[in-house]
């Protein structure tokens, strides 16, 4: 047994290797400030105290600097997406791996609505699913109808876009079924059916995305800036006034090399990237628009633009940010060359950042973010129309809808 | 803290091993003992005290109970209880207080009870209750010595391996190996390896049956379908089993790496033809602790079927209650002494004569049920997905979105299909024995399924933060 032996040496000293190179390259690896690829700070040696070791919160941190700063960290995140392709199971992290470099999100933590607690009364969060609660999107497409009859009594029309997710556009780049998507998009439009400007604008991406033009990112949950043109498009066209042709605009590259939200949630490190664009008007040379962004509801403390477009971001990996730079609170965009324009406000989400450079050629724009305010004014006097631009993700994850209803009771 | 972490591997056993075979023989005890302390502290250092007050009492007890044992029956008796009941209190009042008050406040006139809210449960205090108890029984029966030393005494207790999830040792099987055992590397070497199998099953298995399960427990809730209600109680039968079972064997290869030899805690379970079978196979160190310190006491079979099923009874009863402080665990033993008590009277001698492929069904039918109780806290929950499993209350059979993840989840379902039974193991064996080759690959083969491993909790903690709501 002489050779068993000498494999147990082998044994022995392949593990205590493998365990002892990489506890010293821990060691002697420099800690890392951030991580470009979660877009997030990275956990430091956290300082000790007794009070800290016996909160237990010394241990949960020095977990945290293990997992945020070990070694080769990307290699073995590509080690497990690479095995997890060999066992065939086409996801990864919950993201669909489609043809073409084509990922989306799959699942999301949809609400019923309910805060749910555990039997000690700790929060809990909702799981991840590919199924929405058909209550929550009634009441929140209930909550936009008594917006829409309020603003009407004032003779203010409002207008309501809620874009796919990529998932309930790109279905024919994937394998998963697209009856998730169906049963939403059903659900949704039978309960927008009461509104007299919806939008719907579902079987249009779809059809464009299997015609093969490029509306949604490949590797970010958003529309691409063309998904936003179709978009104003339409929006147009509800409103019975003259959108400018594609012809009209020239087309800018930012950025080709965009990796968005999708592609790191599904730690997909070396995906197909995207190109991030963005449009102007050619016979925009006497048209000035200036952009007033604040992080507070009043919108007076802020800062003024004279561009909606942050080209900074394009260094950074929140490249969708150079779209009137990123979430603000409140945006305003108005046209410097003195002539009269229509005024509007626009309620959205991010889906709406790249296409209020579009509702910009026609109106003076507000800029809500729904999910930062609390409560929202709308004077009638002062808004030829209103636009909700929010995605599906948004109305299925959330209930920021719901404050459309009080904002219906304020309208006077 | 637990084993599949990466502050377990590269920090605490690495540092473990150095001090450990760096210091003289004598002293390795004690570097077992604060490295145990540590590794329980790690999370919850409060409950440190719990333990140790614990510990005290059954090591201080000790001596009474070995000193009257033989000279004063009664005294050695009370010590024992005393013993025994000051471990069991702080069990109940950890465990427990919150579930008897949640449920006397559904009494008319008690509304005004609320639980403890700062009441936590301490980590492993289930498993390390139950060594200690063993102890003062074995000293008090005299089936092992009285342990003089702290810190011997200490380590068995503490011994971090087996302190969170068992294997529950019995004091009587380790007694010796406290003070006299050796380390070399023929049991480092093997168990370095187990510690990998183990690793590789609570990592590669477990994790990803976890995810079909909360998948479609998610899914159930909105709308169930046959094949989600199976997928969920088949995906929740792998993981527990993998999960648990890796973590027995990470335990027992970490043992071994110090000397130690822990008895097995399971035998290829899934295989059983009967819930008897499954019992003998299933966290063997429970039903063995629970086999001869409560069922043989109270009588065992030797004084009439009636008296036998009581104590079947008993010990069901107690054995869901251990497993933690809800009903449906409760529901769950209550399930498992039933079917235990059927089989005995009648349909275990049926079963025999079986083909084995029906008598398999039959207990991996009945197992997965029971996992179906065991998982579902929410006992309506639980019966909803019962009745999924047969259609009642299903929306339909199958959604497309079903059999597309049935479909890309079918090569790791045939890998915990097969890794459940005891064919890997005898192909290992066979080869090891023909092929001086393939021993020559084993090491290497340890490597790669260690680094695929770390690779997968590396990715388990990938957070990307991402601007998404908005």
């Amino acid at each position: 047994m002489k050779q068993q032996r000498i494999i147990n040496i082998v044994t022995t000293a392949l593990f205590a290797v493998f365990v002892f190179v990489l506890s010293l390259a821990f060691i002697f690896t420099p800690d890392k400030e951030s991580s470009q690829t979660e877009r997030r700070k990275l956990q430091q040696f956290p300082e000790f105290n007794w009070g800290s070791f016996s909160s237990g919160k010394f241990g949960s941190q020095i977990n945290e600097y293990f997992n945020d700063q070990f070694p080769l960290r990307e290699t073995f995140l590509e080690i497990k997406t690479a095995f997890e392709r060999l066992l065939l199971k086409r996801e990864n992290n919950g993201v669909l791996i489609g043809k073409d470099g084509q990922l989306a999100v799959r699942l999301f933590q949809a609400t019923d609505g309910e805060i749910h607690s555990d039997a000690d009364g700790n929060y809990i969060e909702e799981p991840y699913t590919d199924k929405f609660y058909e209550a929550n999107v009634k009441s929140q497409l209930d909550a936009i109808k008594e917006l829409e009859s309020s603003l009407a009594e004032k003779g203010v029309k409002l207008y309501v876009l809620l874009p796919p997710r990529t998932v309930d556009v790109a279905c024919s780049a994937f394998y998963y079924p697209s009856e998730n998507s169906d049963a939403l998009i059903r659900c949704v439009r039978e309960n927008a059916a009461g509104l007299e400007n919806f939008i719907d604008m579902y079987d249009i991406y779809r059809a464009r995305y299997d015609n093969g033009e490029y509306v949604y990112y490949k590797t970010d949950h958003h529309w691409t800036t063309l998904g936003a043109y179709y978009a104003y498009a339409e929006l147009c066209k509800a409103a019975g006034v003259s959108a400018l042709a594609q012809s009209s605009f020239t087309v800018n590259v930012a950025a080709d090399d965009f990796t968005g939200t999708t592609a790191a949630k599904g730690g997909m490190l070396h995906n197909d990237t995207d190109t991030v664009e963005y449009w102007t008007a050619k016979d925009s040379s006497n048209v000035k628009l200036k952009m007033f962004v604040s992080n507070d509801y009043s919108g007076k403390n802020g800062e003024t633009r004279d561009s909606l477009f942050d080209l900074s971001y394009i260094d950074g990996y929140d490249k969708y940010g150079m779209f009137l730079s990123g979430t603000n609170v409140y945006t305003e965009i108005t046209h410097s060359d003195g002539a009269f324009h229509k005024k509007a406000l626009l309620l959205k989400d991010s889906f709406g950042h790249s296409l209020a450079q579009f509702l910009a050629c026609r109106y003076d724009l507000t800029v809500l973010n729904l999910a930062d305010l609390a409560k929202i004014n709308i004077d009638p006097q002062e808004y030829d129309c209103v636009f909700i631009c929010y995605n599906l993700e948004n109305v299925i994850t959330a209930r920021h809808l719901l404050k459309l209803r009080w904002a219906a009771k304020l309208v006077e | 803290m637990v084993f599949s972490s990466l502050v377990f591997i590269f920090a605490f056993l690495a540092v473990l091993l150095v001090l450990y075979f760096a210091v003289p023989k004598k002293l390795r005890m004690l570097v077992l003992f604060a490295v145990s302390l540590l590794f329980y502290g790690w999370g919850e250092p409060v409950f440190i005290i719990v333990m140790a007050v614990s510990i005290a009492s059954a090591y201080g007890f000790g001596f009474l109970i070995a000193k009257y044992r033989e000279t004063n029956a009664k005294k050695a008796k009370l010590y024992l209880a005393l013993s025994l009941g000051i471990n069991l209190a702080f069990l109940l009042f950890f465990k427990y207080t919150n579930f008897f008050i949640r449920n006397l406040a559904l009494l008319p006139g008690l509304s005004a009870l609320t639980p403890i809210p700062w009441l936590k449960l301490p980590i492993g205090i289930s498993f390390y209750t139950f060594q200690i108890m063993s102890y003062s029984i074995d000293v008090y029966r005299g089936d092992a010595a009285l342990q003089r030393r702290l810190v011997p005494f200490g380590t068995y207790v503490t011994l971090f391996p087996q302190l969170i999830a068992g294997p529950i040792v019995r004091y009587k099987d380790i007694d010796e190996q406290l003070t006299s055992r050796t380390e070399n590397v023929d049991k480092f070497a093997l168990g370095a390896r187990r510690f990998v199998a183990g690793l590789a099953k609570k990592i590669l298995l477990a994790d990803a049956m976890a995810e079909i399960v909360r998948y479609a427990d998610a899914s159930l809730a909105v709308s169930p379908t046959v094949v989600s209600a199976w997928m969920l109680v088949i995906a929740y039968t792998f993981q527990i089993y993998f999960d648990f079972s890796g973590y027995s064997d990470m335990a027992i290869g970490l043992g071994r790496m110090f000397g130690f030899e822990f008895l097995e805690n399971f035998n290829y379970p899934y295989v059983s033809r009967s819930i008897t079978e499954f019992w003998r196979r299933w966290h063997i160190s429970l039903s063995t602790w629970f086999k001869e310190y409560v069922y043989i006491p109270l009588g065992g079979n030797r004084k009439g079927k009636l008296k036998q099923f009581r104590n079947i009874a008993v010990v069901w009863l107690l054995t869901g209650f251990w497993h933690g402080a809800s009903w449906n665990f409760l529901i769950w033993g209550v399930y498992f002494g039933v079917l235990l008590i059927i089989e005995k009277v009648f349909l275990l001698k049926r079963l025999e004569k079986l083909p084995a492929a029906v008598s398999r069904i039959y207990a991996l039918f009945f197992i997965a049920v029971g996992w179906l109780i065991f998982y579902h806290t929410d006992v309506s929950a639980g019966v909803r997905c019962l009745g999924a499993m047969f259609g009642i209350g299903a929306d339909s059979f199958a959604s497309a979105t079903d059999l597309y993840d049935l479909l890309r989840y079918l090569p790791t379902f045939a890998i915990c299909a097969v890794a459940s039974t005891p064919i890997p193991k005898k192909l290992f064996e066979r080869l090891h024995e023909k092929y001086s080759a393939f021993r020559w690959a084993v090491p290497a083969m340890m490597l790669a399924v260690l680094f695929v491993a770390v690779a997968y909790i590396v990715s388990s903690t990938f957070s990307p933060f991402l601007y998404y709501i908005f």
